[in-house]
């Protein structure tokens, strides 16, 4: 019990707990199997995890555990000596001694050792060990550590030098400063020490980031840059969110002139905004003549409009459109579906409900009904009178030849592009203002523009 | 029916919390994703308690949540999670962890929501500790399928 409380003074002295009482759900979940992580030593739960068949097995296990004991003993002797060499032969000793079973001496008392003994090098050996065998380590649920004996309450003894209110790392700073070590190997210890409190320490982070920046530049060629470069430093690095969105956008930007073509490749189907001009219409009408040609003449749409809003493959459209019938424009909102999109061409059909007009021009005098032209009730020679159709329909679908393609200001994903547009469909108009204005057509039309498309 | 109206906010943010999607910046992720099979559980790591990646692993972008009424900490986990699986990813490496608050006005007043933000990697990565994590994972998961 002694030792599980001297554990739990450890874990909580050199582990740090993290804040949110939010984790605890995912911490439990995972969180727990690294309680072996600072300790070295898993935590074994109740012993009411035992049971008989288990029992047995410790009963079994004891001549190993015994070994272990005299094996800490003999470390102890070692220590007391002072015989660093001895240390190090007793502490591979018990190294080889350890089984599934038993675990004759855990991490922790090693570095203790190691430190109480100014050992800086095999101290480095061993975090340098540890965190890279880290992923490959498995403790069992089960192992038996020895505990109360002469070597246990040296260790407590040691920790309890600790100011406990510093991280092991600020605790003995001052003398692997003073170290007899390579500076690459300094360097390296504090990256392996800072890692315990690297992400609840803000400080810490900071100079963990700082000293692995260096390392890494200094020693490139060292055994163990590449994995500090990947393992420890990368992850650290991404913490500045800040810096890597810099970074990130930077990238982005001064290699996007290369990526262009993947870019364009990437945003199609996206959606966008785009207004299509059209110059040249025509088409051919079927049915009614439309009104009166022998009272009016119809003024033409000189130029047409369309406005269109893209999410991914829909197209919400509104447009002025010349309908393929002398002097019958519309307008007309569409709903179009972009079925083939490419570098350089768009196709999207739709079908748009008009709401068509005419605009004319008396050639006489005309009586008309007030509703239309309700001041007068007669039109003079050369007013101008817009009709407005009951109903239309239009099918069509537009055809987008991309000429031009361009990234937008200083964006990655959005573009600007220029097309030459055109649209083939056909409409369905009827009027209903009799006596002058009245019938329905069905027209094959087209027509073609320039469009811009913001994307 | 002030009542009635802070009510009806309340009830809606609750019934928000669990399905909202969660405000984030995510960068670095991969060009082409190929998503997690289901078979392979999402871990959550805690780099406060596990300070490295392994020596081999594809890093799959990093996010940043941000902080919404209605918030929930089950909820960014889950989020957290499913994002992962989408870009391939079976490690949520949590490196960094805060309390935020999130405001929400009305007419009436306005109410804050407490809510856990952050700063984590999205990894893919294979070893011996990760198998024996997913194993316990799939343990726990089915006992609670067992519970319910």
């Amino acid at each position: 019990m002694v030792c599980r409380k001297v554990y739990l003074f450890l874990v909580l002295f050199l582990a740090v707990s993290v804040c949110a009482a939010e984790f605890e759900d995912f911490e439990r979940s995972l969180m727990q199997p690294d309680t072996t992580v600072t300790s070295g030593k898993p935590d074994t739960g109740s012993s009411a995890t035992y049971n008989a068949f288990e029992q047995s097995l410790l009963q079994e296990e004891s001549s190993e555990m015994s070994l272990a004991y005299r094996g800490r003993e003999a470390l102890m002797q070692a220590i007391k000596s002072r015989d660093t060499a001895a240390i190090s032969q007793r502490i591979a000793e018990l190294d080889n001694m350890k089984s599934g079973n038993v675990a004759p001496l855990v991490n922790i008392e090693k570095e203790c050792i190691y430190i109480d003994n100014q050992m800086w090098r095999q101290m480095l050996e061993l975090e340098v060990s540890y965190y890279k065998n880290f992923y490959d380590s498995l403790e069992t649920e089960y192992v038996q550590y020895p505990e109360n004996d002469e070597l246990m309450f040296y260790v407590k003894k040691i920790v309890g030098k600790f100011d406990t209110n510093l991280t092991m790392y600020r605790n003995i700073s001052y003398y692997i400063e003073h170290a007899r070590m390579d500076q690459a190997d300094k360097m390296e210890l504090v990256i392996m020490l800072l890692l315990r409190s690297a992400y609840t320490r803000f400080e810490d982070y900071k100079l963990l980031a700082e000293m692995g920046r260096d390392f890494c530049n200094k020693y490139p060629k060292h055994p163990d840059a590449e994995w500090i470069k990947k393992s420890v430093l990368a992850p650290a690095e991404r913490t500045n969110f800040r810096n890597l969105y810099r970074e990130n956008k930077v990238n982005r930007f001064d290699t996007r002139a290369e990526h262009k073509e993947e870019n364009i490749a990437k945003n199609l189907y996206t959606g966008g905004v785009g207004t299509n001009v059209f110059l040249l219409s025509g088409g051919l009408a079927f049915g009614d003549d439309l009104y009166r040609s022998d009272l009016f003449e119809v003024e033409e749409l000189v130029v047409a409009l369309e406005f269109y809003l893209q999410l991914k493959r829909f197209a919400f459209a509104a447009e002025l459109l010349s309908s393929g019938m002398t002097g019958v424009a519309s307008y007309s909102l569409g709903l179009g579906y972009v079925v083939f999109d490419s570098r350089y061409l768009k196709v999207r059909p739709y079908v748009a409900y008009c709401f068509p007009t005419m605009i004319i021009e008396a050639k006489k005098n005309v009586l008309v009904p007030e509703r239309l032209y309700s001041e007068h009730g007669y039109m003079e020679d050369g007013d101008n009178g817009q009709f407005m159709g009951d109903l239309g329909l239009t099918f069509a679908v537009n055809v987008d030849f991309r000429f031009l393609t361009a990234y937008l200001f200083r964006a990655v994903n959005h573009f600007f592009g220029m097309s030459l547009v055109g649209k083939f469909g056909v409409s369905y108009i009827s009027f209903d203002d009799a006596p002058y204005v009245d019938g329905a057509n069905v027209s094959p039309f087209f027509s073609l523009g320039l469009g811009v498309y913001f994307w | 029916m002030r009542f009635v109206a802070l009510f009806s906010i309340v009830v809606v943010l609750l019934l928000c919390a669990s399905c909202s999607r969660v405000p984030n910046v995510y960068i670095g992720g991969p060009k082409d994703p190929q998503p997690l099979p289901d078979s392979i559980p999402v871990l959550v790591v805690n780099a406060a308690k596990v300070p490295l990646l392994p020596q081999e692993y594809n890093y799959l972008g990093t996010i940043k949540t941000a902080a919404a009424s209605g918030c929930s900490s089950d909820g960014t986990i889950a989020y957290l999670r499913t994002l992962a699986r989408k870009v391939g990813a079976n490690i949520v490496y949590v490196k960094k962890t805060d309390i935020e608050l999130a405001f929400f006005y009305t007419q009436y007043g306005s109410m804050t929501s407490r809510c856990l933000t952050l700063i984590a990697d999205f990894v893919y990565a294979e070893a011996p500790l990760i198998s024996k994590w997913e194993e316990e994972v799939k343990k726990m998961e089915s006992s609670r399928k067992a519970g319910e």
